[in-house]
């Protein structure tokens, strides 16, 4: 049986392909539309689904949408309803968007399969929001029975839902309804520090090391009102999000002493400060939220899911911290995977078909559910455009990659199936040498284009993680953040009034490219039989240098989404100044290559 | 701008296009006598027919004036018709609800020691998953 998930209309759209169960593909609409985060329908998605998965014009049996429209719907009128006279801004950009597109979903999925030369099955369902995403935590999850915590910005409702999942059911337990959300405070300091909301928190979150939590009494004695269970209440006569077009206002630029920064404006100490203000309070919440999971569930596993559940540096706290003896969190977490989790939800929760967990294997195949080019249509696709490239043999591969790594050439690598995600694990990715002094902010300003503070994250054999991290699991999807080993760590020469960008040039450990400026690094552990390619290099570089660490960051450059075919790798590499391009088997090295104006 | 294919030819819009503003024109002059306006959408008819038979490059032109003074007046009309509409509901209503005392948005404070979560109460029916809410 074939089921299409779809998760569309406000960010990450996205389509999922089960097949009994099985997941068999998975892709973010950005990917194939060249539009960072991109919103509208996944068409594109669900004809890259389609075609994987084989399915026949009438092959498809059921689709399911992430969420449910009219109760969507009706969140927005009542929230109108509360806040008028203001709020008609925000109305009037609203309702002719929901009375256009988005109340006539099923229409959009027929139309969309038609254009996918597909028919329209007979059943059509429609999960709840935070449903797909428990789902999307729980079923592919190595664990028989767990508990299964969701936290986003907002869903129908939900905000934050604490749910059970035991062999195929889910029920969710209890939930706390917007508009006090964890992850919309989360976003309003993103708004506030100058970053986009829904795509800066990553920023927000890694510029908190370098500031001090001065204003966390602030926000708590103001902004929010938090229960020793987790739950929250914000105070709504701060934020700007109920009946205007802005995050936050003006009482709470009042609060933290002055506007928000200009996006693209100067970094300062009190946006560091913010930063790290709203990442102890948000970790404190989500701490709460953790040990109210256990209590209330008594469940030895937690599964995590939801915008926030990508907050990686919260995630190790929760690791480290939390009473659950074990936890697995969904790669995707993001609204993209609640196209999957919506989908695996019809399969076991509403079809009642079992669920096989060994305790130990995920189901996400390492996240590589995306397109895939074989050697054959790259060798085509640099054939038909004249570029120069080797191919270089099975066993000379690795090698030969560790070998440029080791003399300081900046790699992208583009192999086997894309990830679904927001995380490049290895198939699209730029890779470089961990151990280098200048790399982090080589990559940051000449090949990424973006801010100099941002620190990149290591990826290691998971049999080595031990050796470099203060970690004793694997973590795969880098969701985990743990510190660098005390042994590897060096003091910096001066810290005290150093700017942010000193600060981040400083060398701190022996792998100083992925070492942040709190000695922590957000960890890739690769396995052998999830990704044997990835694994097979890592390797060889540590047989070459001694050091079993490389850096890996998402093959993109700013503002754009991760590279998807060989033709988005070779424009992205040319635009950047990477040294290499690994397309499979082939290596192409810069110099080789034709004048920009050619490409 | 949309990338959508045009369903119909080039010629055949133009030709609708001015089918359309002719009639228009005709109603004009000989129903309400406007006899200079109905000259000047005849003309603009006329020019649309021709260049779009003749002249493409022209017409498509004419054709991205076009969608911007339709969109133009489509906001401009959403935005009236969307002004009464929250004029006329939202604002009474919200009226009602402050009479009433009722917050959808739970707004205010509650005891220090009460929960904020919300036990669910939807129910385990299966159909619930057919319907959009």
């Amino acid at each position: 049986m074939n089921i299409l998930g779809i998760s569309a209309f406000y960010h990450d759209s996205a389509a999922a392909l089960i097949r009994d169960g099985e997941i068999i593909a998975a892709a973010q609409e950005e990917r194939f539309t060249r539009k960072k985060h991109d919103h509208s329908f996944p068409t594109a998605a669900i004809r890259y689904c389609m075609t994987r998965g084989d399915v026949s014009a009438d092959g498809l049996d059921a689709v399911v949408f992430y969420d449910k429209p009219i109760l969507k719907f009706s969140r927005v009128l009542q929230t109108h309803f509360a806040v008028a006279p203001r709020g008609f801004g925000s109305f009037v950009r609203a309702i002719p968007l929901w009375l256009k597109q988005k109340l006539w979903t099923p229409l959009e999925i027929e139309k969309s399969l038609a254009a996918c030369g597909r028919r329209m099955p007979g059943n059509v369902y429609f999960t709840e929001h935070h449903e797909a995403h428990a789902a999307s935590a729980f079923y592919p999850s190595p664990f028989e029975r767990a508990a299964i915590l969701t936290i986003d910005g907002v869903g129908e409702w939900a905000c934050t839902s604490l749910a059970r999942g035991d062999e195929s059911a889910l029920q969710v337990i209890k939930e706390q309804h917007f508009p006090h959300s964890l992850g919309l405070l989360y976003s309003a300091f993103t708004y506030f520090t100058g970053f986009k909301v829904n795509s800066g928190e990553y920023k927000l979150m890694g510029l908190a090391p370098y500031g001090e939590p001065k204003y966390e009494r602030t926000i708590r004695d103001h902004l929010v009102d938090i229960r020793q269970d987790g739950s929250i209440r914000l105070n709504l006569d701060y934020f700007g999000y109920l009946g205007g077009l802005t995050m936050t206002n003006r009482r709470f630029a009042d609060l933290f002493g002055g506007p928000r920064r200009e996006p693209e404006g100067e970094i300062t100490a009190r946006e560091a400060d913010l930063a790290r203000s709203i990442q102890a309070v948000t970790e404190e919440i989500v701490l709460r939220l953790v040990r109210h999971a256990h209590e209330e569930t008594g469940e030895e596993n937690l599964c995590l899911a939801g915008g926030v559940a990508l907050n990686c540096v919260a995630n190790g706290r929760v690791i480290s911290e939390s009473p659950f003896r074990r936890v697995w969190i969904q790669p995707a977490a993001g609204d993209a995977g609640g196209a999957l989790g919506a989908a695996l939800l019809v399969w076991h929760h509403l079809m009642k078909n079992e669920r096989e967990a060994d305790g130990v294997h995920d189901k996400m195949r390492g996240a590589c559910l995306g397109p895939q080019f074989e050697d054959e249509e790259i060798e085509a696709f640099l054939k038909e455009r004249g570029y120069p490239a080797r191919k270089l043999e099975r066993g000379e591969w690795a090698r030969t990659i560790a070998k440029r790594i080791d003399d300081g050439k900046v790699i992208g690598l583009f192999q086997g199936r894309m990830e679904f995600g927001p995380r490049a694990l290895g198939n699209r990715s730029i890779i470089g040498d961990a151990r280098s002094p200048v790399l982090q902010s080589r990559m940051n300003l000449k090949i990424k284009n973006r801010e100099s503070f941002r620190p990149f994250a290591p990826s290691c054999m998971v049999e080595r993680v031990g050796d470099y991290f203060d970690l004793d699991e694997p973590s795969p999807y880098m969701l985990l953040v743990a510190p660098v080993k005390e042994r590897l760590r060096k003091q910096p020469v001066q810290e005290s009034g150093a700017s942010v960008v000193d600060r981040c040039n400083q060398v701190r450990s022996d792998i100083p490219a992925v070492t942040h400026v709190d000695y922590s690094a957000r960890v890739q552990t690769v396995d052998k039989d999830t990704n044997p390619r990835y694994y097979e290099l890592i390797e060889a570089f540590e047989k070459l240098t001694g050091c079993g660490v490389i850096v890996n960051t998402s093959f993109n450059v700013r503002g754009e989404p991760i590279v998807c075919t060989p033709e988005d790798a070779y424009k992205c590499f040319m635009r950047t100044q990477m040294d290499d391009l690994v397309l499979g088997s082939f290596l192409l090295h810069r110099e080789d290559q034709p004048e920009v104006g050619d490409v | 701008m949309s990338t959508t294919k045009p369903q119909f030819s080039r010629q055949a819009r133009a030709s609708l296009q001015a089918v359309a503003a002719l009639a228009i024109a005709s109603i004009l002059y000989f129903r309400f006598d406007l006899r200079p306006v109905a000259c000047a959408i005849a003309s603009i008819a006329g020019l649309t027919l021709l260049c779009g038979l003749f002249i493409p490059r022209a017409y498509s032109v004419i054709e991205r004036i076009q969608l911007f003074i339709g969109r133009a007046v489509g906001s401009g009309i959403t935005f009236i018709l969307l002004g009464v509409i929250f004029a006329l509901c939202f604002v009474p209503g919200r009226l009602i609800l402050a009479l009433q005392r009722k917050d959808p948005l739970r707004r205010k404070n509650s005891g220090p020691d009460e929960s904020l979560w919300i036990p669910r109460s939807g129910s385990s029916d299966p159909d619930r998953y057919k319907r959009q809410y």
